[in-house]
């Protein structure tokens, strides 16, 4: 797979290219080309209609045909031409509806895959590396609109060439007829001109795209890229970080790397070399452009004075004859820029037609009222794509049922890793996890995930209402998810004017929507998991942005959170494991201690124990 | 406080980005001025090129002159079609590029101007809105401001010129076709007009299209999307959307078809006209055959001219409406840095640092999240006072939203109280240059800050020629990232993030935390702050901190705010708040004499550790 746009690929990769854009777009609307396509004949027909009558009345000038006869000929022609304008119009806007929606959807069909995608998958640098080259790729021009427009242009374009030729075949037939050399000379003159033409565009337009699609090389990067665009749209930048900028004094370290490139001698170069670039490939179609319309009338009107031919002959003939040209030259302009823009979708397909690897199960999960599930971890290790440590290392495991187990360790012991491999976002590199003694890849990854409620470090909410995000559904109990609000120690907020049920979260999509803190979005995730309702609770630091009265709010409400269920708590503050039975102590990926807080200070040189004391120590009571 | 920008004229606009071209990108202006003349003849060629075509043919021209005309003018058209349009991409290329200066520019303002612009709800509006007159591409501003000026001149020249080629064969007739073009104005107006009654409400359902988009492919969110199955959600909320957009866009192009055909009945009109016009004064022998061409391309071209002088001018009213905002905030007054009448070189350290009397509230909503949370105008501080001694180590505690990051920054200087006053030794701040007050602090803010840039521009915060390497390295080391620098190979010159070098490293959030850290001690400032430096970190890491932090501070006034009450045990004074209001302070022992709301803090989350330690 080639990925640089800028690189040549054989016509066979083009074709396919564009098959597979098309078959994704008469999927989303089978019949928009068809109907575009009636609109473009009514256009091609129109102008030669406009341009007989044209021909028409300068012979009937020339011939003092009868003024009113006349008259009456260009009244119906232009009552026809309304007509058709009229029919044109009607189709056309609703298909500017058709492709507006149909643009809408496609563009979305990327962020759909990945609702279902493995999770793996989307974790990987594979798929970040595809995301980052469809954003590339969709850089410059209008995505898939492009493939619309161009669609509709080359439709127009190749009608275009059937009318001229239907109605300008005598032209061709004429302007040799004439047998002058000079006619002949003119017409191979414009040859020469067009085909110079064609070559200095596709000359200047590979020139662009290196601009456009072409990586920077890596000694120029420290010259050329700038951060104006992501520090400026807040992307690696937040508003607030203007307090360091100022506490340090960074201004000077900013400018230099948000518009310290543009004085550079690099960028200006690359700067007049993309413009000529740009100035090069539209002047030479342009040029193009001129040479058609000044060399068609010189041929025509060459042969129609060896002919004795009329002015309407010159005028219908030279239009023929432009229209004919122009739409062939224009025609092979589209097509390249419409494989290119095929081209660009590639990544995009690529991305849709991405296959799973995990394991699909089939297995219904039985549902027990009772909530009799056990879960074992055997022997499992697994790996980061792209790490080279394992995050868990021959990880063994057991949960009983009802049991409220801590998870205490270090930074990047696989306390994170252990919670991520049983909700099956990932699976084992070797090992198993076993539910009520099955594997877990044999159960329907759906209904398997339906056993946990999860309040992930890294947990999101996401803008829209506040009801919605607790039920993680469009419809929700409203009575229910207050109550889980509240259990989550919500109820303070929920309480104050401008907040309900229906508000929406932040102003990302509705402007009247809330600003929530940092502590409140947890309490939020904290209450979705509650709703859920689930026999398996796991908590990854649900407390880190509270402070400690809220924090105990939390844990008091815990048991009653928690019920009869299954908890898995991972926390750093280790007196957040008060109310745990039992407490795992992993490090380095392996599990190194198990059992209760009281029998794990006993063991002097564990890991537990210097952890403890390194936090202890300042809560002891004062001397 | 609504903030309204000062409107400017289309003219005043048009001056300030010839003003901006002329110091950034002096061709830009060259190019428009070519493209002007050339665009103003084009049209003209392609109407006296018919007519001379069929001149000749009806005089039966010899072929010596036939070729003596038609080859120099098609020579003439080449260039000048060529000309126009290469000059006119290339025009393209130079403006558009400097929309990524612009937004180096804007992003650059939002530093210069007082911090607490930067926070304002009112002002990011401001700053948005700016952003997009910059950001749109081709419907940025900025791009409009440049096609529109010089389509509009463009158009009004070729209106001229057809005037006259028109005029000089009838003026009734010219008049007539300008009341034509007029009817076709006022229709294209309504146009607008509803075309623009809409356009809040599609950019309204694309934001909300793009906001669902966003959520549906979120990396982070995805695992939530999965564990709670809420790619029904998001799917349904999805459908709505596109459902929405639809309802709106059949709105849109209905009325568009309906315009579109009034404007075709209007032409018929005019094109009937204009044949019956020309044929009669053919017929009376008036004009030839060449000059029926040349007039009717004229008559029918008229018209087009208007529209486009129409739809030009409606480009640059809008594009107008959006530079307001962007000079607006481009207006904005800097904040004034340097002036003052001392410098604190002549301070005497440690610091004194003494609040008196402070009383601070935000001017509206949006400002801090945390400690302002229902927005609108809340008193955070009313009448504080606070001293901290030369050297002493404070410690400020309370619950999330009772103002310990409001208290921070006014601390160091990024909003000013509005009454009372601010002391450093003694003496107000204000008299000071704020350079120099924001000089006195090394920081660690809670929102972590980190450059994309190189390492040692991050611990330095300053450019690569600038920076102290000796010095860097002292800060890494005490910070404790040396031996995994070490280990790993990591310079100065490594790259942060992958961004800009392939080679560059991914901290993980605690060694970013210690980053942050070689920062602050880097810049050894005479007075620390720590807030919520530990958040990230694992309890041996954490413990490490608190057991550095005397060695940190030495010699420095310093303040520590955090959560975890551990901390409160190395400071000589803990300063407890809540809504704004000192409610306790002493040392840790004092304060836990007074068996109020820190001891029942301190309760709470030393209970377990202290069972753990007796049992």
């Amino acid at each position: 797979m080639n990925t640089d746009l800028t690189t040549k690929i054989p016509l066979k990769e083009h074709i396919k290219n564009i098959k597979r854009i098309m078959k994704i777009i008469t999927d989303i609307d089978k019949w928009y080309f068809f109907f575009t396509g009636i609109v473009h004949i009514i256009n091609v027909v129109i102008p030669y209609i406009q341009l007989v009558l044209s021909a028409y009345i300068l012979d009937s000038i020339i011939a003092k045909k009868d003024f009113k006869e006349v008259i009456l000929v260009i009244a119906c022609t232009l009552l026809v031409i309304l007509v058709l304008s009229f029919v044109a119009s009607s189709i056309w806007n609703r298909m500017e509806v058709r492709r507006e929606k149909a643009f809408s959807l496609y563009t979305c069909m990327t962020q759909t895959r990945m609702l279902d995608m493995d999770f793996s998958k989307i974790d990987s640098p594979e798929i970040k590396e595809l995301r980052d080259r469809i954003r590339q790729d969709n850089n410059w021009g209008a995505g898939i609109n492009s493939l619309f427009w161009q669609g509709n242009s080359i439709l127009f374009g190749f009608f275009n060439i059937i009318g001229a030729v239907i109605v300008g075949l005598p032209v061709i037939n004429f302007m040799f007829a004439s047998g002058k050399y000079y006619v002949i000379i003119v017409l191979v003159a414009l040859a020469v001109i067009l085909i110079i033409a064609m070559k200095t565009g596709i000359y200047f337009k590979k020139k662009t795209y290196q601009f456009m699609f072409g990586k920077i090389k890596e000694e120029d990067k420290e010259d050329l890229i700038t951060f104006a665009w992501d520090f400026a749209s807040g992307n690696g930048y937040n508003y607030k970080n203007g307090k360091d900028i100022r506490i340090y004094g960074s201004y000077g370290l900013m400018e230099r790397w948000c518009t310290g490139a543009f004085k550079n001698k690099k960028h200006r170069s690359r700067l007049k070399d993309s413009s000529a670039g740009w100035a090069g490939k539209y002047g030479a179609i342009s040029l193009a452009d001129g040479a058609i319309e000044g060399c068609a009338y010189l041929a025509v009107t060459l042969a129609a004075i060896a002919a004795k031919a009329g002015a309407g002959d010159i005028i219908r003939l030279a239009g023929c004859f432009r229209k004919m040209l122009s739409s062939a030259y224009m025609l092979i302009n589209d097509i390249t820029e419409f494989a290119l823009t095929a081209r660009k979708q590639a990544s995009t397909i690529e991305l849709l037609g991405m296959q799973d690897e995990m394991y699909k199960g089939k297995l219904p999960v039985e549902k027990r009222s009772d909530n009799e599930y056990q879960i074992e971890f055997k022997n499992v290790t697994f790996t980061y794509l792209g790490s080279t440590e394992p995050a868990l290392k021959d990880f063994s495991m057991k949960l009983k049922i009802g049991e409220k187990l801590a998870v205490v360790g270090m930074n990047g012991s696989g306390k994170t890793t252990m919670i991520k491999l049983l909700c099956r976002l990932y699976d084992p590199d070797e090992g198993e996890i076993l539910l009520n003694g099955v594997n877990i890849c044999k159960f329907r990854a759906d209904e398997y995930r339906q056993l946990f409620s999860v309040v992930f470090q890294d947990y999101i909410l996401f803008p829209f209402r506040l009801a919605q995000n607790v039920a993680a559904s469009i419809k929700y109990d409203e009575a229910h998810v207050k109550k889980c609000l509240e259990n989550a120690g919500f109820r303070e907020r929920l309480e104050e004017p401008g907040i309900g049920m229906e508000t929406y979260l932040y102003k990302d999509f509705d402007d009247n929507g809330v600003e929530i803190s940092g502590g409140e979005a947890q309490k939020i995730a904290i209450a979705r998991a509650v709703y859920k309702d689930a026999p398996f609770v796991l908590l990854d630091e649900p407390t880190a942005a509270l402070d400690p009265l809220a924090e105990y709010e939390i844990y008091t409400n815990f048991d009653k959170i928690i019920d009869t269920k299954t908890a898995i708590y991972i926390s750093h503050r280790l007196s957040s494991c008060q109310f745990c039975e039992k407490i795992a102590v992993f490090h380095e990926g392996r599990l190194v201690q198990y059992g209760s807080h009281d029998k794990l200070l006993e063991e002097q040189d564990g890991k537990y124990y210097e952890m403890w004391n390194a936090q202890a120590q300042y809560y002891k009571r004062a001397t | 406080m609504k903030f309204v920008p000062k409107h400017y004229s289309i003219i005043s606009d048009i001056i300030y980005f010839i003003k901006y071209f002329h110091k950034h990108e002096p061709v830009v202006l060259l190019l428009c001025g070519v493209e002007i003349i050339l665009g103003a003849a084009t049209p003209l060629a392609g109407i006296y090129l018919p007519k001379a075509a069929i001149d000749l043919a009806v005089q039966g021209a010899s072929v010596q002159k036939t070729v003596m005309v038609l080859v120099p003018f098609t020579l003439l058209i080449m260039a000048v079609y060529t000309l126009k349009t290469a000059v006119s991409s290339g025009k393209y290329n130079y403006y558009n590029s400097q929309r990524d200066q612009l937004m180096g520019i804007l992003f650059l303002k939002s530093l210069k101007v007082p911090y607490k612009y930067t926070e304002s709800g009112e002002m990011k509006k401001v700053y948005w809105k700016a952003y997009d007159a910059i950001s749109m591409g081709d419907w940025s501003a900025l791009s409009r401001m440049v096609t529109g000026t010089t389509n509009i001149t463009i158009n009004i020249l070729c209106f001229l010129l057809y005037s006259t080629v028109i005029g000089t064969l009838d003026t009734w007739l010219l008049l007539v076709l300008d009341v034509l073009a007029i009817a076709s104005y006022l229709l294209d107006l309504c146009q607008i007009r509803y075309e623009e009654s809409l356009r809040d409400e599609i950019a309204e359902s694309n934001k909300k299209y793009y906001c669902v988009l966003n959520s549906m492919g979120h990396t982070k969110g995805a695992k939530d999307i999965r564990i709670f199955g809420m790619n029904h959600w998001l799917a349904g909320l999805r459908d709505m959307v596109i459902e929405k957009q639809r309802g709106i866009n059949q709105k849109l192009y209905r009325k568009r078809s309906f315009f579109e055909k009034a404007g075709f009945l209007l032409g018929t009109a005019r094109d009937m006209g204009a044949y019956t016009f020309l044929l009669h004064q053919a017929f009376k022998g008036e004009i030839d055959a060449g000059g029926f061409v040349l007039y009717f391309g004229a008559i029918t071209g008229f018209s087009g001219f208007i529209t486009s002088i129409m739809n030009s001018l409606s480009e640059l009213r809008s594009a107008a409406n959006a530079t307001d905002y962007w000079r607006a905030y481009m207006e904005l007054p800097d904040e004034d840095t340097s002036s003052g009448k001392r410098h604190t070189s002549e301070l005497a350290m440690p610091l004194k640092i003494e609040f008196k009397n402070v009383s601070f509230a935000y001017q509206d909503a949006g400002e801090d999240i945390e400690d302002n949370i229902d927005g609108e105008k809340k008193t955070v501080f009313k009448d504080l006072n606070l001293e901290i001694k030369a050297g002493e180590k404070i410690a400020l505690v309370g619950v999330n939203g009772a103002g310990k990051t409001t208290f921070v920054k006014l601390l160091c200087g990024m909003y000013d109280p509005d009454a009372g006053e601010i002391l450093i030794n003694g003496i107000n701040r204000n008299e000071f240059p704020r350079k120099e007050i924001y000089g006195l602090f090394s920081a660690v803010f809670q929102e972590q800050f980190v450059v994309p840039c190189t390492l040692g521009e991050n611990i330095a915060m300053d450019k690569m020629d600038n920076i102290d390497e000796e010095r860097v390295w002292e800060a890494v080391s005490k910070a404790g990232l040396k031996e995994l620098f070490n280990n790993k190979n990591i310079t100065l010159k490594t790259y942060m993030g992958k961004a800009i070098m392939k080679d560059g490293i991914n901290l993980s959030g605690g060694q970013q935390q210690r980053l942050l850290l070689a920062r602050a001690l880097y810049k050894d400032a005479p007075v620390l702050v720590l807030d919520e430096p530990t958040a990230a970190l694992d309890p041996v890491a954490e413990s490490e901190v608190y057991n550095n932090y005397n060695k940190y501070s030495k010699g420095k006034t310093a303040l520590f705010i955090s959560h975890r009450l551990a901390s409160t045990r190395f400071s000589d004074r803990i300063i407890m708040i809540e809504n704004g209001k000192i409610i306790e302070e002493g040392s840790h022992n004092e304060l836990m004499g007074l068996n109020g709301k820190y001891a029942e803090m301190f309760h709470i989350q030393s209970n377990y550790y202290e069972k753990g330690a007796e049992g």
